[in-house]
């Protein structure tokens, strides 16, 4: 009996290994007759019909988006009609947390079990060599002259494309129309000092009201900076150096945490390394009379506070120059995919005419290409500004070096937290300096 | 007809029972090899790695460079691992010290079988198996300094401008205390009440004819009977205080000033978020003998005053 389970056994194991080579073996090799839609797909806001992903054999294509867009409808439906026009290829979409996805794809990059695409900032992985490089891809598409430079800039690492941007956004400034009249406040401040004049006028200690939210993120701290017309890294060529205690920078922060410290016209952020609820929550319950925000805090206002949707307004960032922090994301192939046309050509169809703009009216994510501004869903007079500030903003490249990005935010909270501006910032410069080092 | 001698007998029954003895081992090494493998291969097999990378320069994708003794130096200078080690015996030590008095007193009240306790068993053990990530969400907008219901209250009251709790180093310490002797609290009590009910009454009883009091009777007749399970419930305490991470990257993020840094939080940042996996293998590396020798005086300590 012993003898006859064991027979079994060993002949069930040799059969299911023989029944996995020969599928992976025959996946790998099968061709498929892919013939041209019927429907002119450029005409539907598509990109053209490519030959080459035609002809591909069946291919399988594992693709790695952030938890918030992996199940979107406009993201669903963009996969299924890429496979409808490629029935050769079969896409499989997974969500993973955004501050998750660094660790993850280094991972899968170090095992060898890579996923075919991934989204995040594809120049801080092009950064630390972990996506492929796709230049070749982007000369034969052609396009590149009709998408916005942050655009690009979000893709780019020392002159070398890694992706394709999938979205953009950019901070402006939110106030309550109601507060500011209220106050005597005919229009939004336009500069930093005008800000801390109106943010004091507005801040009502007795009803523990505040004219102004500050927060602790280095990324939209970063927006003030460019604002005011510098940056905190230098780009020379190839060559790149910190500029964390450049006397601007220093300047804004000192101006920037005072509003809390010194002018008590905004509380002091708290201590949690998400930063995004805090001012949402202070200023749609009337705690607070304004804040700095990118245009996704407009639709959460709607939506959960309906009374202080009613009173918003919008501005650019009161400061010296034009500008904030570019951000938004973009999609990349993962270093040693084996299906990277296949997975650019996705990624071309979900930046498409069609699909871009689904992605701003249903998920708040704006378009990365500067005509589809035209649509008449961006004449919406609360994101004019947002639209306005995209022209100048810059993006967060210290996320390519994570500790320099650490010691960034750190700096800001330990002023924040009481220490002195300077210090804290020479001591940043050091392990920006450190850290740049180390990458080379 | 042959005669088997005696001596050839012996051999045989000694062959016999070698057989036997070697069934019984290989049988018994049978039994427990599926588990032994499991151990073997996910945890023997990752320390060695993780002693091999202790040595390496290593950042994900990149190769593996042996760096001899490096990681080990560049932790002499490390001062904010050497504050989070603090950080984490300051916690330690305060959340063990008070979770673990809470527990033995919610258990000695549970074990005197008082009107209307049957209720509250019910719900002592709730913080055990509330995950880390909600109760550190509950106590955020306990404690919040602007939206927080603690200092809503305090306005109420008559405070006009009540503490920034997390914002303090010292209260944001005391609150992630607070915090991990509320969840060991909860852990211990079922396991002191299983203690304090296995001591025989009739210790009780004896003690009582001597006329000792209820405070004497604790001290001299349950403390002392359920050392061991006090010693097992502190060393398990001091080893799960160590990996605290969850809580303290919610509510604090590691500030005010590093002042609630804790020595998991670093080894996690400098291995993953900063790619530095080889120096953050040394970081884990010392923790064990660090943890081994709590371990040790702790069992010391007690063997002694048993």
């Amino acid at each position: 009996m012993r003898r006859f389970l064991f027979t079994i056994l060993a002949v069930l194991l040799v059969l299911s290994g023989c029944q996995s080579a020969g599928n992976s073996g025959e996946k790998s090799n099968e061709k498929m007759d892919v013939k041209p839609p019927d429907r002119d797909l450029v005409e539907d806001g598509l990109p053209a019909f490519n030959e080459k992903i035609a002809s591909l054999p069946k291919t399988d294509l594992e693709i790695w988006l952030a938890a918030d867009y992996a199940n979107e409808k406009p993201i669903q439906d963009a996969v299924k009609e890429f496979q409808s026009v490629y029935p050769n290829i079969s896409v499989k979409t997974v969500g993973i947390e955004w501050g998750d996805m660094t660790n993850k794809v280094k991972l899968a990059v170090s095992s060898g079990a890579v996923p075919d695409m991934a989204h995040n900032h594809s120049f801080a992985f092009g950064a630390q060599g972990l996506a492929e490089p796709v230049d070749d891809l982007w000369k034969e598409w052609g396009e590149e002259d009709l998408f916005l430079p942050g655009g690009i800039e979000d893709v780019t690492w020392k002159g070398v494309k890694y992706g394709v941007p999938i979205d953009i956004n950019t901070l402006i400034y939110l106030y309550n129309k109601k507060a500011f009249k209220k106050n005597g406040i005919k229009e939004a401040p336009k500069t930093f000092d005008e800000l801390i004049e109106v943010s004091k006028k507005l801040t009502n200690k007795e009803k523990g009201q505040y004219g102004f939210v500050t927060n602790a993120s280095g990324w939209s701290f970063f927006g003030q900076v460019v604002a005011q017309g510098t940056n905190i890294l230098k780009f020379d060529g190839d060559k790149v150096t910190a500029n964390l205690n450049d006397p601007v920078v220093v300047d804004t922060m000192k101006k920037y945490t005072d509003l809390a410290l010194v002018h008590k016209a905004s509380p002091v952020p708290p201590p949690q390394e998400r930063q995004t609820d805090h001012p949402v929550a202070m200023f749609g319950t009337g705690r607070a009379a304004s804040f700095i925000s990118g245009p996704w805090d407009i639709a959460r206002i709607k939506n959960e506070f309906p009374d202080a949707y009613k009173d918003l307004g919008t501005a650019v960032i009161p400061a010296k120059e034009k500008g904030s922090v570019l951000g938004g994301g973009s999609l990349f192939v993962p270093k040693g995919s084996k299906n990277k046309a296949a997975s650019f050509e996705l990624m071309k169809w979900f930046i498409s005419d069609k699909y871009s703009i689904r992605l701003a009216k249903e998920m708040g994510r704006h378009p990365v290409k500067e005509h589809q501004y035209k649509d008449e869903f961006f004449n919406d007079p609360l994101l004019k500004p947002y639209v306005e500030t995209l022209k100048y903003a810059q993006p967060y490249k210290l996320e390519a070096y994570p500790e320099a990005n650490d010691a960034w935010g750190k700096a800001l909270r330990s002023v924040f937290d009481g220490a002195d501006v300077e210090k804290t910032l020479d001591n940043a410069q050091e392990v920006a300096e450190k850290s740049i080092n180390y990458a080379k | 007809m042959k005669v088997e001698t005696v001596p050839s007998m012996n051999v045989k029954r000694k062959k016999k029972r070698e057989l036997h003895r070697f069934k019984d081992i290989a049988g018994s090494y049978l039994f427990i090899f599926p588990a032994l493998s499991l151990l073997f291969v996910f945890s023997i097999v990752p320390i060695i790695y993780l002693i091999w990378l202790s040595f390496t320069d290593y950042s994900l994708p990149n190769p593996a460079v042996f760096v001899g003794l490096e990681n080990f130096s560049r932790m002499l200078e490390d001062k904010l691992f050497m504050k989070s080690i603090w950080n984490t015996l300051v916690y330690t030590f305060g959340s063990m010290v008070l979770g673990l008095a809470a527990a033995l007193g919610i258990a000695v009240l549970l074990n005197r079988k008082l009107k209307g306790l049957r209720f509250f068993k019910v719900f002592y053990f709730l913080p055990t198996i509330t995950s880390e990530v909600i109760t550190a969400m509950i106590f955020l907008w306990v404690f919040d300094n602007n939206l927080g219901i603690l200092n809503y209250l305090l306005k109420v009251f008559g405070m006009e401008s009540p503490p920034a709790w997390l914002l303090q180093p010292t209260t944001a310490m005391l609150i992630l205390i607070f915090i991990g002797a509320w969840r060991g609290a909860a852990y211990n009590t079922p396991i002191f009440l299983a203690a304090l009910q296995s001591v025989p009454q009739s210790y009780y009883e004896a003690a009582r004819l001597d006329g000792a009091n209820a405070w004497k009777q604790f001290l001299h007749i349950s403390l002392p009977s359920i050392m061991h399970i006090l010693v097992y419930s502190m060393v398990m305490s001091v080893i799960g205080s160590f990996q605290v991470v969850a809580v303290v990257d919610i509510l604090t993020n590691g500030g005010p000033m590093d002042s609630t840094m804790v020595v998991i939080k670093h080894v996690w940042q400098q291995s993953f978020e900063f790619n530095y996996v080889g120096y953050g293998a040394a970081l884990s590396l010392v923790l064990f003998p660090f943890l081994l020798f709590i371990t040790w005086l702790q069992l010391k300590l007690s063997s002694g005053k048993e």
